[in-house]
């Protein structure tokens, strides 16, 4: 036999810079593997397929307003004021849904020792941003470029990177609970995706939610998306009204429910380990 | 060195595999597990890779550690073998490149390695992933019963490709057949009813497995609690 084995570099590192060097390969590899891969099929990118659903969304939204041959609720631009509520309602919904299979149980017995379900839980949130920043720039570009709405670019871009990373935080945070919620109630993995869809329509895509009346206002306050969505507004519409726009109630929500999750995650190891 | 504190593992309640295992184990020995059959080896073997929790105390790993050997559940069957074993060795820190060359020249799979992995025969899945096995640095190669798949023609390959390794790096191999353990090992955990014993020499590990089998030679053999449940 004369083939000479591989070696790895790593034996010549010190403890702490081998653990460290094996995470960031981990991340790495999962990366470029899941970024080509979804519900086990193989396809290029197939991650920003995920991209044409909120498209769907704002071409039927608008259809449907301009057939009604109403005014854009706020600004001059229909279509502009839709994908500021779409894009990131859809960031959430895809994240809070696609973070459930990180944690599934059986998924968790085909892989490597060495892959730790949290590094599946950055990776997926990773490319879910990655995947929705693409789709939501090409969007506005395209809006600004082929439909010379001036205001597509945002005034002040800071934020609505702010906006969606709190939107990012809050999917991850009730992708994790959902998923262990669904290894306790097996039934909750059928009601969530209804209900995240179903929850498009009370984030406020196609209304102005300082605009609603001063009752319904407090209920709908209670969604900590659309609090994210103003926020993300903001960046576009400097002038948008802002009273619906708590940034700590929706960071609050968001690690609430993450220190829930990871809680919940922990308490219920053990007992799931039973059930299977 | 591999530190196993406390172990305690469970299938069927009141009969624990292990209770309270506390061992210092060589990293870079060839260590045979000897044990007769359902005794806890493949249990300890999954233990050490990672593949399985333990239920009580902790497993402290000094060394990298492999996954058992010949590992398939990893494998993403959609994908092609090639994506497979660049995948495992970019997790495991080895250069891609090296990793597919190595597997291309030595598994002689050719074509195959091109297509997708359901395609592939169930022989040719345990000589692919045999071979990364052996691709893969480690400081100890895991085995359960094997070092190599049984199949036809490959024999040699096995046994010249696991004196390779474990001339830098060690092994644990969990077997209850003293000629694979005297052919490939040097030192031997032997497990027993009463918990487990290190021999630093082979030779007093086999005595002392031959007299656990002389002492009950019915729970040798496989099957050996069903055949007493019928019965």
């Amino acid at each position: 036999m004369s083939e000479t084995f591989p070696s790895g570099a790593i034996h010549a590192d010190g403890r702490r810079r081998r653990s460290l060097r094996s995470q960031f390969n981990v991340l790495g590899a999962l990366f470029f593997r899941e970024a080509e891969m979804r519900h086990g099929q193989s396809f290029a990118l197939s991650y920003l397929a995920a991209g044409i659903e909120p498209l769907v969304i704002v071409g039927t939204i608008g259809l449907l307003f301009s057939a009604l041959s109403k005014t854009p609720p706020y600004g001059n631009s229909l279509l502009l004021f839709l994908g500021t509520g779409v894009f990131p309602i859809y960031l959430f919904i895809h994240t809070s849904l696609r973070l459930r299979q990180p944690l599934n149980p059986g998924l968790e017995r085909t892989r490597y020792p060495m892959e730790r379900p949290l590094d599946h839980i950055l990776v997926h949130a990773g490319l879910h941003l990655l995947s929705s920043a693409v789709v939501t720039v090409l969007f506005f570009w395209s809006l600004y470029y082929f439909g010379g709405v001036t205001e597509a670019i945002p005034e002040d871009p800071v934020a609505g990177m702010e906006a969606l990373a709190a939107i990012l935080l809050l999917g991850i945070a009730m992708g994790i609970f959902n998923s262990v919620l669904a290894r306790l109630v097996p039934i909750w993995d059928v009601f969530w995706p209804a209900i995240a869809r179903a929850s498009l329509h009370f984030s406020g895509p196609y209304f102005v939610a300082a605009y609603l009346p001063p009752d319904s206002r407090r209920y709908f306050g209670l969604n900590p998306v659309i609090h994210g969505v103003n926020w993300f507004r903001h960046a576009f519409y400097p002038f948008y009204p802002n009273q619906m726009t708590d940034h700590h109630y929706i960071l609050f929500t968001a690690a609430a429910l993450l220190t829930l999750g990871l809680l919940m995650e922990a308490g219920t190891r053990s007992l799931n380990k039973e059930k299977d | 060195m591999i530190r196993l504190e406390n172990l305690t593992q469970t299938y069927v309640k009141g009969k624990p595999v292990f209770s309270a295992l506390s061992l210092d184990l060589p990293s870079n020995r060839r260590m045979a597990l000897l044990g007769s059959a359902e005794s806890g080896k493949s249990t300890l073997i999954n233990l050490l890779a990672g593949t399985a929790e333990p239920q009580q105390g902790c497993i402290e790993r000094f060394a990298r550690l492999s996954f058992p050997a010949g590992y398939q559940r990893a494998f993403r069957f959609s994908n092609t073998a090639k994506q497979n074993a660049i995948f495992a060795a970019r997790i495991y820190d080895a250069d891609p490149d090296e990793v597919l060359h190595f597997v291309v020249t030595l598994s002689g799979l050719g074509d195959l390695l091109e297509r997708p992995m359901r395609d592939m025969s169930v022989p040719a899945r345990l000589i692919f992933g045999y071979v990364l096995t052996y691709a893969l640095p480690f400081d100890t190669y895991l085995f359960d019963n094997i070092i190599g798949p049984a199949v036809p023609g490959t024999r040699e390959l096995w046994e010249q490709l696991y004196a390779a390794r474990t001339r830098e790096s060690g092994a644990i191999i969990a077997t209850r057949q003293p000629k694979v353990a005297e052919q490939f090992c040097d030192c031997a955990l032997l497990i027993g009813r009463e918990g487990a014993v290190y021999y630093d020499d082979l030779k007093e590990g086999l005595a002392a497995f031959a007299e656990q089998r002389a002492a009950a030679p019915v729970s040798d053999r496989a099957g050996a609690s069903l055949i007493k449940a019928m019965s």
